[in-house]
């Protein structure tokens, strides 16, 4: 498990440190999955159990859009 | 010398990147947040496609409005002041209009948005096969490990008050939460596996 998503996460980053991490996150899937992923267990445990079906791809594609001017 | 952790919290940090014009700060508290907001509206609509929809709302209107926040302000606060008063106002509209169709209708937004549409049966054995394994992981987690982890996801306890709690130093029981939530990611992960293109 990658500790700095972790730390990320718990908000126990330091300012250099979360530069670094969304440089990481604009390049590397792998790293957002694992974000996406920690999170998701994180709500799970928290008693949020909604199911993996692409929620919030769909949001985050969503403001995509938006940011690039569309709907 | 040793940085200190960001100042005003990590929401903070990442709302300033946002309103800089960094698209990704933006997306890791749309993570962060979307299971709670959708949860917030979906206890006042009270349906899956319409809370979906509703959620995509609240960080569209966030988004929107992001640089009229405040750096010294409560972003998740905010965040939920947006969603509660978009349910309220979903619900006025329905009552208004007699009527609790969708503000957009799904094939408006092309498929692979699939706007308000609800988990298919598939998905949702897919989730409680998922849950079922995290809560077998965890109740099989060594005391230390399940009562920090717990303290910290269910309880909400930073992890100061955790390491006063169990008489522990606070590196000592991040290093629990860590490992627990290690050995519960490394069983989940094979189960997410198949929906990988669904994610973020």
């Amino acid at each position: 498990m990658d500790e700095e998503a972790s730390r990320l996460l718990d908000g126990d980053l330091t300012a250099a440190e979360l530069t670094t991490m969304l440089e990481r996150l604009k390049h590397d899937t792998a790293l957002r999955d694992e974000v996406g992923m920690q999170q998701l267990i994180r709500d799970g445990l928290a008693g949020l159990r909604t199911p993996d079906d692409g929620y919030t791809l769909r949001i985050i594609a969503r403001l995509r859009r938006a940011q690039m001017g569309g709907k | 010398m040793i940085e200190s952790q960001l100042a005003g919290g990590v929401d903070a940090a990442l709302v300033a990147r946002a309103q800089q014009g960094e698209m990704i700060a933006f997306e890791v508290l749309v993570v962060k947040y979307q299971r709670r907001i959708a949860a917030t509206v979906r206890r006042v609509v009270h349906e899956d496609r319409i809370a979906e929809e509703l959620t995509q709302e609240v960080f569209l209107s966030a988004f929107v409005a992001l640089q009229s926040f405040r750096p010294d302000g409560d972003f998740a606060a905010w965040l939920f002041t947006i969603a509660r008063n978009a349910a309220r106002s979903y619900l006025r509209s329905a009552q208004n209009r007699q009527d609790d169709r969708p503000i957009q209708p799904p094939d408006e937004a092309g498929d692979s948005d699939r706007l308000g549409v609800a988990p298919s049966p598939e998905e949702e054995a897919m989730a409680h096969q998922l849950f079922k394994r995290i809560d077998a992981e965890v109740a099989a987690l060594p005391e230390v490990q399940r009562s920090a982890l717990l303290m910290r996801e269910i309880d909400g306890l930073d992890y100061k008050a955790i390491a006063v709690a169990l008489g522990q130093p606070v590196n000592t029981v991040k290093s629990h939460i860590f490992r627990a939530r290690e050995a519960i990611a490394s069983r989940a992960r094979p189960l997410l596996a198949p929906t990988r293109d669904r994610r973020w």
